[in-house]
Protein backbone atom coordinates (compact mmCIF):
# COMPACT_ATOMS: atom_id res chain seq x y z
CA UNK A 1 0.00 0.00 0.00
CA UNK A 2 1.42 3.21 -0.79
CA UNK A 3 0.61 6.27 1.02
CA UNK A 4 1.05 10.13 0.52
CA UNK A 5 4.37 9.85 2.71
CA UNK A 6 5.61 7.06 0.26
CA UNK A 7 5.12 9.66 -2.74
CA UNK A 8 6.37 12.55 -0.65
CA UNK A 9 9.63 11.23 0.46
CA UNK A 10 10.03 8.38 -2.41
CA UNK A 11 9.02 10.84 -5.25
CA UNK A 12 8.81 14.40 -5.00
CA UNK A 13 12.14 14.51 -2.90
CA UNK A 14 14.62 12.72 -4.89
CA UNK A 15 13.31 14.03 -7.72
CA UNK A 16 13.66 17.83 -6.26
CA UNK A 17 17.23 16.66 -4.71
CA UNK A 18 18.63 15.47 -7.70
CA UNK A 19 17.83 18.15 -9.91
CA UNK A 20 18.85 20.69 -7.44
CA UNK A 21 22.25 18.09 -7.09
CA UNK A 22 22.64 18.68 -10.64
CA UNK A 23 21.74 21.83 -11.30
CA UNK A 24 24.86 22.32 -8.41
CA UNK A 25 26.93 20.32 -10.06
CA UNK A 26 26.57 21.95 -13.45
CA UNK A 27 27.32 25.58 -11.85
CA UNK A 28 30.40 23.97 -9.92
CA UNK A 29 32.10 22.12 -12.43
CA UNK A 30 30.00 22.91 -16.13
CA UNK A 31 30.86 19.23 -17.44
CA UNK A 32 27.32 17.63 -18.12
CA UNK A 33 28.83 13.86 -16.88
CA UNK A 34 29.84 15.33 -13.37
CA UNK A 35 26.30 16.56 -13.27
CA UNK A 36 24.94 13.77 -14.21
CA UNK A 37 26.77 11.77 -11.65
CA UNK A 38 26.08 14.09 -8.82
CA UNK A 39 22.41 14.66 -9.41
CA UNK A 40 21.72 10.92 -10.00
CA UNK A 41 23.72 9.37 -7.07
CA UNK A 42 22.62 12.59 -4.53
CA UNK A 43 18.99 12.12 -5.83
CA UNK A 44 19.23 8.16 -5.28
CA UNK A 45 20.79 8.59 -1.53
CA UNK A 46 18.41 11.03 -0.78
CA UNK A 47 15.05 9.06 -1.22
CA UNK A 48 16.71 5.84 -0.39
CA UNK A 49 17.59 7.03 2.72
CA UNK A 50 14.21 8.99 3.48
CA UNK A 51 12.36 6.04 2.99
CA UNK A 52 14.58 4.03 5.13
CA UNK A 53 13.72 7.10 7.86
CA UNK A 54 10.34 6.61 8.96
CA UNK A 55 10.23 5.13 12.36
CA UNK A 56 14.10 5.91 13.02
CA UNK A 57 15.04 9.15 11.93
CA UNK A 58 17.39 9.88 9.38
CA UNK A 59 20.85 9.61 10.94
CA UNK A 60 19.59 6.22 11.92
CA UNK A 61 18.90 5.39 7.94
CA UNK A 62 21.64 6.45 6.88
CA UNK A 63 23.78 4.41 9.27
CA UNK A 64 22.13 1.80 7.59
CA UNK A 65 24.38 2.07 4.98
CA UNK A 66 27.78 1.95 6.91
CA UNK A 67 26.34 -1.05 8.81
CA UNK A 68 24.21 -3.00 6.15
CA UNK A 69 21.98 -5.53 7.42
CA UNK A 70 20.21 -6.47 4.77
CA UNK A 71 20.72 -6.96 0.67
CA UNK A 72 18.60 -3.44 0.21
CA UNK A 73 20.88 -1.98 2.76
CA UNK A 74 23.90 -2.38 0.32
CA UNK A 75 22.74 -0.37 -2.82
CA UNK A 76 23.42 3.24 -1.72
CA UNK A 77 27.19 1.91 -0.95
CA UNK A 78 26.66 0.70 -4.55
CA UNK A 79 25.49 3.82 -6.25
CA UNK A 80 28.53 5.97 -4.38
CA UNK A 81 31.24 2.92 -5.97
CA UNK A 82 29.55 3.54 -9.39
CA UNK A 83 29.60 6.97 -9.38
CA UNK A 84 33.13 7.24 -7.74
CA UNK A 85 34.43 4.53 -10.99
CA UNK A 86 32.71 6.72 -13.38
CA UNK A 87 33.96 9.85 -11.84
CA UNK A 88 38.05 8.05 -11.95
CA UNK A 89 37.19 7.26 -15.76
CA UNK A 90 37.36 11.05 -16.56
CA UNK A 91 40.68 11.05 -14.85
CA UNK A 92 42.41 10.87 -18.64
CA UNK A 93 43.26 7.59 -20.67
CA UNK A 94 44.75 5.67 -17.39
CA UNK A 95 41.90 6.82 -15.09
CA UNK A 96 39.39 5.46 -18.28
CA UNK A 97 41.49 2.01 -17.73
CA UNK A 98 41.22 1.64 -14.33
CA UNK A 99 37.81 2.52 -14.72
CA UNK A 100 36.90 -0.66 -16.63
CA UNK A 101 39.04 -2.57 -14.07
CA UNK A 102 36.90 -1.42 -10.98
CA UNK A 103 33.63 -1.80 -13.47
CA UNK A 104 34.04 -5.64 -13.82
CA UNK A 105 34.96 -6.12 -10.14
CA UNK A 106 32.43 -4.02 -9.14
CA UNK A 107 29.55 -5.95 -11.18
CA UNK A 108 31.26 -9.82 -9.92
CA UNK A 109 31.21 -7.95 -6.37
CA UNK A 110 27.65 -6.69 -6.77
CA UNK A 111 25.86 -9.91 -6.49
CA UNK A 112 28.05 -11.77 -4.47
CA UNK A 113 27.63 -8.98 -1.96
CA UNK A 114 23.75 -8.86 -2.41
CA UNK A 115 23.19 -12.67 -1.48
CA UNK A 116 25.92 -12.73 0.64
CA UNK A 117 24.19 -14.63 3.60
CA UNK A 118 21.57 -15.77 1.58
CA UNK A 119 19.82 -19.25 1.73
CA UNK A 120 21.86 -19.47 -1.94
CA UNK A 121 25.47 -19.36 -0.34
CA UNK A 122 25.87 -21.85 2.53
CA UNK A 123 29.38 -21.62 3.15
CA UNK A 124 28.38 -17.69 4.22
CA UNK A 125 25.76 -18.46 5.40
CA UNK A 126 24.08 -19.06 9.43
CA UNK A 127 23.80 -22.19 9.99
CA UNK A 128 20.54 -23.67 8.61
CA UNK A 129 19.79 -26.98 9.74
CA UNK A 130 16.38 -27.22 7.05
CA UNK A 131 16.59 -28.08 3.35
CA UNK A 132 17.01 -24.46 1.61
CA UNK A 133 18.15 -25.74 -1.48
CA UNK A 134 21.59 -23.87 -1.29
CA UNK A 135 23.58 -23.65 -4.51
CA UNK A 136 26.57 -25.89 -5.03
CA UNK A 137 30.23 -24.30 -5.29
CA UNK A 138 29.72 -24.85 -9.07
CA UNK A 139 26.15 -23.55 -9.51
CA UNK A 140 27.39 -20.21 -6.88
CA UNK A 141 30.21 -20.08 -9.21
CA UNK A 142 28.13 -19.79 -12.34
CA UNK A 143 25.19 -17.92 -11.25
CA UNK A 144 27.70 -14.93 -9.05
CA UNK A 145 29.51 -14.67 -12.55
CA UNK A 146 27.35 -14.95 -14.79
CA UNK A 147 25.37 -11.78 -13.09
CA UNK A 148 28.31 -10.40 -12.87
CA UNK A 149 29.68 -10.49 -16.42
CA UNK A 150 25.77 -9.90 -17.38
CA UNK A 151 26.06 -6.48 -15.80
CA UNK A 152 29.24 -5.60 -17.16
CA UNK A 153 27.59 -6.17 -20.43
CA UNK A 154 25.30 -3.56 -19.78
CA UNK A 155 27.63 -1.71 -18.62
CA UNK A 156 29.10 -1.49 -21.73
CA UNK A 157 26.16 -0.95 -23.59
CA UNK A 158 24.94 1.87 -21.43
CA UNK A 159 28.31 3.53 -22.23
CA UNK A 160 28.87 3.19 -25.58
CA UNK A 161 26.38 5.18 -26.95
CA UNK A 162 27.01 7.56 -29.65
CA UNK A 163 27.17 11.43 -28.61
CA UNK A 164 24.72 13.85 -29.49
CA UNK A 165 22.00 11.00 -29.96
CA UNK A 166 18.34 12.08 -28.66
CA UNK A 167 19.57 12.79 -25.26
CA UNK A 168 16.17 13.78 -24.45
CA UNK A 169 14.30 10.97 -25.43
CA UNK A 170 16.81 8.47 -24.04
CA UNK A 171 16.37 10.47 -20.60
CA UNK A 172 12.46 10.06 -21.04
CA UNK A 173 12.67 6.12 -22.27
CA UNK A 174 14.70 5.39 -19.05
CA UNK A 175 12.05 7.70 -17.17
CA UNK A 176 9.86 5.32 -18.60
CA UNK A 177 11.55 1.66 -18.51
CA UNK A 178 12.47 2.77 -14.76
CA UNK A 179 8.57 3.45 -14.40
CA UNK A 180 7.83 0.23 -15.63
CA UNK A 181 10.16 -1.45 -13.96
CA UNK A 182 8.87 -0.47 -10.73
CA UNK A 183 5.35 -1.76 -11.50
CA UNK A 184 7.03 -4.84 -12.34
CA UNK A 185 9.26 -4.88 -9.28
CA UNK A 186 6.06 -4.55 -6.40
CA UNK A 187 3.77 -6.18 -8.34
CA UNK A 188 5.90 -9.42 -8.15
CA UNK A 189 6.41 -9.52 -4.77
CA UNK A 190 8.11 -6.71 -2.55
CA UNK A 191 6.52 -3.13 -2.15
CA UNK A 192 9.57 -1.50 -0.23
CA UNK A 193 11.97 -2.77 -2.88
CA UNK A 194 9.71 -1.72 -5.78
CA UNK A 195 9.79 1.85 -3.76
CA UNK A 196 13.62 1.42 -4.45
CA UNK A 197 13.06 1.13 -8.12
CA UNK A 198 10.51 3.84 -7.71
CA UNK A 199 13.27 6.41 -6.04
CA UNK A 200 15.18 5.78 -9.16
CA UNK A 201 12.53 6.77 -11.99
CA UNK A 202 11.82 9.86 -9.85
CA UNK A 203 15.63 10.83 -9.44
CA UNK A 204 15.42 10.44 -13.28
CA UNK A 205 12.53 12.71 -13.66
CA UNK A 206 14.44 15.23 -11.71
CA UNK A 207 17.43 14.87 -13.53
CA UNK A 208 16.08 14.95 -17.04
CA UNK A 209 13.81 18.47 -15.84
CA UNK A 210 17.02 19.74 -15.02
CA UNK A 211 19.05 18.14 -17.85
CA UNK A 212 16.51 19.76 -20.33
CA UNK A 213 16.41 22.83 -18.61
CA UNK A 214 20.17 23.23 -19.16
CA UNK A 215 20.05 22.04 -22.50
CA UNK A 216 23.05 19.43 -22.04
CA UNK A 217 24.12 17.28 -24.92
CA UNK A 218 24.16 14.15 -22.74
CA UNK A 219 21.95 11.72 -21.36
CA UNK A 220 21.84 9.37 -18.58
CA UNK A 221 24.51 7.21 -20.12
CA UNK A 222 26.84 10.10 -17.85
CA UNK A 223 25.78 8.58 -14.80
CA UNK A 224 25.46 4.85 -16.63
CA UNK A 225 27.48 3.35 -13.22
CA UNK A 226 25.17 4.61 -10.12
CA UNK A 227 21.94 3.94 -12.51
CA UNK A 228 23.18 0.53 -13.29
CA UNK A 229 23.85 -0.18 -9.62
CA UNK A 230 20.48 0.90 -8.52
CA UNK A 231 18.82 -0.77 -11.06
CA UNK A 232 20.43 -4.16 -11.38
CA UNK A 233 20.97 -4.31 -7.58
CA UNK A 234 17.37 -4.20 -7.23
CA UNK A 235 16.60 -7.03 -10.32
CA UNK A 236 19.29 -8.94 -8.45
CA UNK A 237 17.28 -8.70 -4.92
CA UNK A 238 14.22 -9.36 -6.88
CA UNK A 239 15.03 -12.24 -8.99
CA UNK A 240 16.50 -14.39 -5.84
CA UNK A 241 15.14 -13.07 -2.13
CA UNK A 242 11.54 -13.07 -3.21
CA UNK A 243 9.10 -15.32 -2.76
CA UNK A 244 8.80 -16.89 -5.68
CA UNK A 245 11.34 -15.63 -7.47
CA UNK A 246 11.23 -12.70 -10.30
CA UNK A 247 11.43 -14.82 -12.89
CA UNK A 248 14.40 -15.17 -15.13
CA UNK A 249 12.85 -13.78 -18.36
CA UNK A 250 11.30 -10.60 -16.53
CA UNK A 251 15.19 -9.58 -15.41
CA UNK A 252 16.34 -10.11 -18.82
CA UNK A 253 13.70 -7.70 -20.59
CA UNK A 254 13.88 -5.46 -17.66
CA UNK A 255 18.13 -4.87 -18.48
CA UNK A 256 17.40 -5.21 -22.24
CA UNK A 257 14.55 -2.28 -21.76
CA UNK A 258 17.59 0.02 -19.98
CA UNK A 259 19.90 -1.05 -22.88
CA UNK A 260 17.02 0.29 -25.42
CA UNK A 261 16.10 4.03 -23.72
CA UNK A 262 19.73 4.86 -22.72
CA UNK A 263 22.55 2.42 -24.67
CA UNK A 264 23.90 1.15 -27.95
CA UNK A 265 21.10 -0.44 -29.40
CA UNK A 266 22.73 -1.30 -32.93
CA UNK A 267 25.54 -1.07 -34.36
CA UNK A 268 26.97 2.03 -35.74
CA UNK A 269 25.10 2.77 -38.71
CA UNK A 270 23.67 5.77 -40.16
CA UNK A 271 19.91 5.82 -38.58
CA UNK A 272 17.92 9.08 -38.86
CA UNK A 273 17.12 10.54 -35.67
CA UNK A 274 13.38 9.92 -36.11
CA UNK A 275 13.84 6.26 -36.98
CA UNK A 276 16.24 5.75 -33.96
CA UNK A 277 13.85 7.32 -31.78
CA UNK A 278 11.06 4.56 -33.05
CA UNK A 279 13.28 1.95 -32.74
CA UNK A 280 13.98 2.96 -29.29
CA UNK A 281 10.33 3.59 -28.21
CA UNK A 282 9.33 0.64 -29.86
CA UNK A 283 12.07 -2.14 -28.29
CA UNK A 284 10.99 -0.51 -24.83
CA UNK A 285 7.23 -0.38 -24.75
CA UNK A 286 7.48 -4.20 -26.04
CA UNK A 287 10.03 -5.21 -23.13
CA UNK A 288 7.95 -3.61 -20.46
CA UNK A 289 4.37 -4.92 -22.32
CA UNK A 290 6.46 -8.24 -21.82
CA UNK A 291 6.75 -7.65 -18.23
CA UNK A 292 4.58 -5.26 -16.73
CA UNK A 293 1.37 -6.73 -18.08
CA UNK A 294 2.46 -10.37 -17.44
CA UNK A 295 3.37 -9.28 -14.05
CA UNK A 296 -0.30 -7.30 -13.18
CA UNK A 297 -1.99 -10.22 -14.75
CA UNK A 298 -0.41 -12.54 -12.54
CA UNK A 299 -0.97 -10.07 -9.40
CA UNK A 300 -4.70 -9.68 -10.54
CA UNK A 301 -4.91 -13.55 -11.11
CA UNK A 302 -3.45 -14.15 -7.23
CA UNK A 303 -5.88 -11.58 -5.29
CA UNK A 304 -8.82 -13.55 -7.27
CA UNK A 305 -7.63 -16.73 -5.92
CA UNK A 306 -9.88 -18.41 -3.62
CA UNK A 307 -9.47 -21.68 -3.35
CA UNK A 308 -6.88 -21.09 -0.10
CA UNK A 309 -10.32 -19.66 1.68
CA UNK A 310 -11.36 -22.69 3.25
CA UNK A 311 -14.74 -21.07 4.48
CA UNK A 312 -15.49 -19.27 0.74
CA UNK A 313 -17.88 -22.11 -0.46
CA UNK A 314 -19.10 -22.90 3.34
CA UNK A 315 -22.76 -23.64 2.33
CA UNK A 316 -25.02 -23.69 5.77
CA UNK B 1 22.91 -35.15 13.27
CA UNK B 2 22.01 -31.07 12.39
CA UNK B 3 23.19 -28.15 14.08
CA UNK B 4 21.08 -27.89 17.22
CA UNK B 5 21.32 -31.22 18.81
CA UNK B 6 25.33 -30.77 18.10
CA UNK B 7 25.13 -27.89 20.49
CA UNK B 8 22.71 -29.54 22.95
CA UNK B 9 24.82 -32.65 22.97
CA UNK B 10 27.55 -30.33 23.44
CA UNK B 11 26.10 -28.37 25.98
CA UNK B 12 25.40 -31.68 27.71
CA UNK B 13 29.23 -32.87 27.85
CA UNK B 14 29.99 -29.57 28.88
CA UNK B 15 28.32 -29.63 31.84
CA UNK B 16 29.57 -33.42 32.68
CA UNK B 17 32.89 -32.46 32.77
CA UNK B 18 31.97 -29.17 34.94
CA UNK B 19 30.81 -31.66 36.97
CA UNK B 20 27.77 -29.87 38.63
CA UNK B 21 24.04 -31.41 38.14
CA UNK B 22 25.62 -34.23 36.13
CA UNK B 23 23.12 -37.18 37.75
CA UNK B 24 20.11 -34.42 37.36
CA UNK B 25 20.27 -32.83 33.73
CA UNK B 26 18.11 -34.88 31.18
CA UNK B 27 18.36 -34.06 27.82
CA UNK B 28 15.11 -33.61 25.30
CA UNK B 29 15.06 -33.33 21.21
CA UNK B 30 11.77 -31.52 20.64
CA UNK B 31 9.25 -33.85 18.52
CA UNK B 32 8.60 -31.54 15.82
CA UNK B 33 4.89 -33.26 15.46
CA UNK B 34 4.24 -32.42 18.73
CA UNK B 35 5.52 -28.63 18.64
CA UNK B 36 2.90 -25.43 17.27
CA UNK B 37 5.01 -22.29 16.83
CA UNK B 38 1.80 -20.03 16.02
CA UNK B 39 1.10 -16.06 15.86
CA UNK B 40 -1.23 -13.40 15.36
CA UNK B 41 -1.11 -9.87 14.35
CA UNK B 42 -3.58 -7.31 13.99
CA UNK B 43 -4.92 -6.53 10.80
CA UNK B 44 -6.11 -2.57 10.66
CA UNK B 45 -7.65 -3.24 14.49
CA UNK B 46 -10.48 -5.24 12.80
CA UNK B 47 -9.26 -8.76 13.87
CA UNK B 48 -6.19 -10.74 14.97
CA UNK B 49 -4.74 -12.77 11.79
CA UNK B 50 -2.81 -16.60 12.77
CA UNK B 51 -0.14 -18.14 11.07
CA UNK B 52 2.39 -20.81 12.12
CA UNK B 53 5.47 -21.82 11.40
CA UNK B 54 5.06 -25.68 10.49
CA UNK B 55 8.87 -26.99 10.61
CA UNK B 56 11.10 -26.47 13.92
CA UNK B 57 14.41 -28.35 15.25
CA UNK B 58 15.76 -28.00 18.90
CA UNK B 59 16.13 -29.70 22.06
CA UNK B 60 16.73 -28.85 26.06
CA UNK B 61 18.37 -29.76 29.25
CA UNK B 62 16.04 -30.11 32.08
CA UNK B 63 17.96 -29.75 35.53
CA UNK B 64 15.90 -30.88 38.16
CA UNK B 65 18.11 -30.32 40.99
CA UNK B 66 18.93 -27.16 39.46
CA UNK B 67 16.84 -25.65 37.26
CA UNK B 68 18.62 -22.58 36.47
CA UNK B 69 21.24 -24.67 35.13
CA UNK B 70 18.64 -25.71 32.18
CA UNK B 71 19.01 -25.08 28.95
CA UNK B 72 16.51 -24.39 25.75
CA UNK B 73 17.57 -24.08 22.08
CA UNK B 74 14.96 -23.79 19.16
CA UNK B 75 15.33 -23.67 15.39
CA UNK B 76 12.16 -22.51 13.34
CA UNK B 77 12.40 -22.51 8.94
CA UNK B 78 10.94 -19.36 8.45
CA UNK B 79 10.19 -20.49 4.88
CA UNK B 80 7.81 -22.90 6.61
CA UNK B 81 5.84 -19.73 7.27
CA UNK B 82 1.72 -20.46 6.64
CA UNK B 83 -1.02 -18.18 7.03
CA UNK B 84 -3.85 -20.01 4.83
CA UNK B 85 -3.02 -17.54 2.05
CA UNK B 86 -0.39 -18.56 0.04
CA UNK B 87 -0.22 -14.68 -1.92
CA UNK B 88 0.12 -13.47 1.72
CA UNK B 89 2.42 -15.94 2.83
CA UNK B 90 4.81 -15.03 -0.02
CA UNK B 91 4.55 -11.39 1.28
CA UNK B 92 5.52 -12.20 4.38
CA UNK B 93 8.28 -14.27 3.14
CA UNK B 94 9.72 -11.43 0.85
CA UNK B 95 12.07 -8.09 2.00
CA UNK B 96 9.17 -6.49 3.20
CA UNK B 97 8.90 -8.78 6.37
CA UNK B 98 10.84 -11.65 7.09
CA UNK B 99 12.91 -11.81 3.92
CA UNK B 100 13.51 -15.72 4.52
CA UNK B 101 15.60 -16.18 1.60
CA UNK B 102 18.46 -13.69 3.33
CA UNK B 103 17.39 -14.88 6.98
CA UNK B 104 15.63 -18.24 6.68
CA UNK B 105 15.90 -19.57 10.94
CA UNK B 106 14.63 -17.99 13.36
CA UNK B 107 16.29 -19.32 16.12
CA UNK B 108 16.13 -18.93 20.30
CA UNK B 109 19.31 -19.71 22.65
CA UNK B 110 18.55 -19.32 26.27
CA UNK B 111 21.24 -17.51 28.14
CA UNK B 112 19.48 -18.23 31.77
CA UNK B 113 16.45 -19.83 33.55
CA UNK B 114 14.79 -19.32 36.44
CA UNK B 115 11.58 -21.47 37.50
CA UNK B 116 8.56 -20.32 39.61
CA UNK B 117 5.80 -21.94 41.04
CA UNK B 118 2.56 -20.58 39.89
CA UNK B 119 -1.21 -21.46 40.06
CA UNK B 120 -0.65 -23.00 37.04
CA UNK B 121 2.16 -25.36 38.05
CA UNK B 122 5.80 -24.90 37.62
CA UNK B 123 6.74 -21.68 35.22
CA UNK B 124 10.08 -21.71 33.45
CA UNK B 125 11.39 -18.03 32.96
CA UNK B 126 13.62 -18.89 30.10
CA UNK B 127 15.58 -15.66 29.77
CA UNK B 128 17.98 -15.81 25.74
CA UNK B 129 18.53 -14.75 22.93
CA UNK B 130 15.90 -14.29 19.85
CA UNK B 131 16.62 -14.18 16.62
CA UNK B 132 14.29 -12.90 14.30
CA UNK B 133 15.50 -11.34 10.40
CA UNK B 134 18.76 -11.97 11.71
CA UNK B 135 18.55 -9.12 14.53
CA UNK B 136 19.13 -10.95 17.71
CA UNK B 137 17.31 -9.44 21.19
CA UNK B 138 17.34 -10.55 24.55
CA UNK B 139 14.10 -11.62 25.83
CA UNK B 140 12.80 -13.72 28.36
CA UNK B 141 9.89 -16.15 27.31
CA UNK B 142 7.71 -17.80 30.45
CA UNK B 143 6.81 -21.60 29.54
CA UNK B 144 4.78 -23.31 32.12
CA UNK B 145 5.38 -27.19 31.99
CA UNK B 146 2.44 -28.72 31.45
CA UNK B 147 2.78 -32.59 31.86
CA UNK B 148 5.18 -35.23 31.74
CA UNK B 149 5.42 -39.42 31.14
CA UNK B 150 6.12 -41.57 29.11
CA UNK B 151 4.59 -41.34 25.50
CA UNK B 152 3.04 -44.42 23.49
CA UNK B 153 6.49 -45.30 22.36
CA UNK B 154 7.37 -46.02 25.90
CA UNK B 155 9.65 -42.42 25.96
CA UNK B 156 9.93 -40.30 28.27
CA UNK B 157 8.53 -36.96 27.50
CA UNK B 158 7.73 -33.46 29.31
CA UNK B 159 6.01 -30.49 27.30
CA UNK B 160 5.73 -27.14 28.04
CA UNK B 161 3.59 -24.03 27.08
CA UNK B 162 4.90 -20.37 25.88
CA UNK B 163 2.55 -17.76 25.20
CA UNK B 164 4.09 -13.95 24.87
CA UNK B 165 4.43 -11.24 22.50
CA UNK B 166 6.92 -9.24 21.16
CA UNK B 167 7.06 -6.02 18.70
CA UNK B 168 7.97 -6.86 15.50
CA UNK B 169 9.89 -3.11 15.11
CA UNK B 170 12.10 -4.40 17.58
CA UNK B 171 13.14 -7.11 14.92
CA UNK B 172 13.40 -4.99 12.06
CA UNK B 173 10.13 -5.78 10.58
CA UNK B 174 8.60 -2.14 10.36
CA UNK B 175 6.54 -2.45 7.07
CA UNK B 176 2.80 -1.65 7.09
CA UNK B 177 2.87 -0.52 10.33
CA UNK B 178 0.26 0.07 12.07
CA UNK B 179 -2.05 -1.43 8.87
CA UNK B 180 -0.55 -4.63 10.08
CA UNK B 181 -0.08 -4.72 13.87
CA UNK B 182 3.38 -4.31 15.54
CA UNK B 183 2.22 -6.56 18.20
CA UNK B 184 2.24 -9.91 17.58
CA UNK B 185 0.95 -12.32 20.19
CA UNK B 186 3.10 -15.64 20.04
CA UNK B 187 2.55 -19.12 21.52
CA UNK B 188 4.76 -22.03 20.93
CA UNK B 189 4.29 -25.17 22.64
CA UNK B 190 6.45 -27.94 22.14
CA UNK B 191 7.07 -31.68 23.99
CA UNK B 192 10.19 -33.09 24.19
CA UNK B 193 11.76 -36.51 24.00
CA UNK B 194 13.88 -37.79 26.73
CA UNK B 195 17.19 -38.99 25.12
CA UNK B 196 19.18 -41.98 27.05
CA UNK B 197 22.38 -41.18 28.74
CA UNK B 198 24.85 -43.11 26.29
CA UNK B 199 23.34 -40.90 23.47
CA UNK B 200 25.32 -38.20 25.21
CA UNK B 201 27.83 -39.14 26.92
CA UNK B 202 30.31 -42.47 26.74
Amino acid sequence: MIDFGDILLGGVLPAVVAAAAMLSGWKLTRHAGVAWLIGLSVGYLAGHWALDARGVGFLAAVAKSFNPHEARDWLPLAVVSAAAIEAIALLGKRGATLAWVLRVAGCLVLPWRLLAGSVYLPSMAQNVDFDTGAWSTLEASAWLGGVGGLLALVWLALLNVPEQTLPRLRSSLATFVTLGATATITLSGSLTIGQLMGVLTAVLVGCGVAAAALRLESGPESAAGPLLAAYGGVLVIARFLFEPELPLYYAAMLLLALIAAVGRISPPTRLSARVHALVRIVLCVAALALTALPAARDFAASQAQSESNPYLNFQP
Amino acid sequence: MNTVLKTAVVAIAGSLLVGQSVYSAETYVIDGAHTSIIFGVSHFGYSLTYGRFNKAKGGYVLDRENPAASQFQLAIDAASLDTNNQKRDQHLKSPDFFNVKQFPVISFQSTGVTVEQTEKGMVYNIAGKLTIHGVTRQVTLPAQKLGEGNGPAGKFRTGFLCQTSLNRSDFGMTNMIPMVGDEVALTISFEGVRQSASAVAP
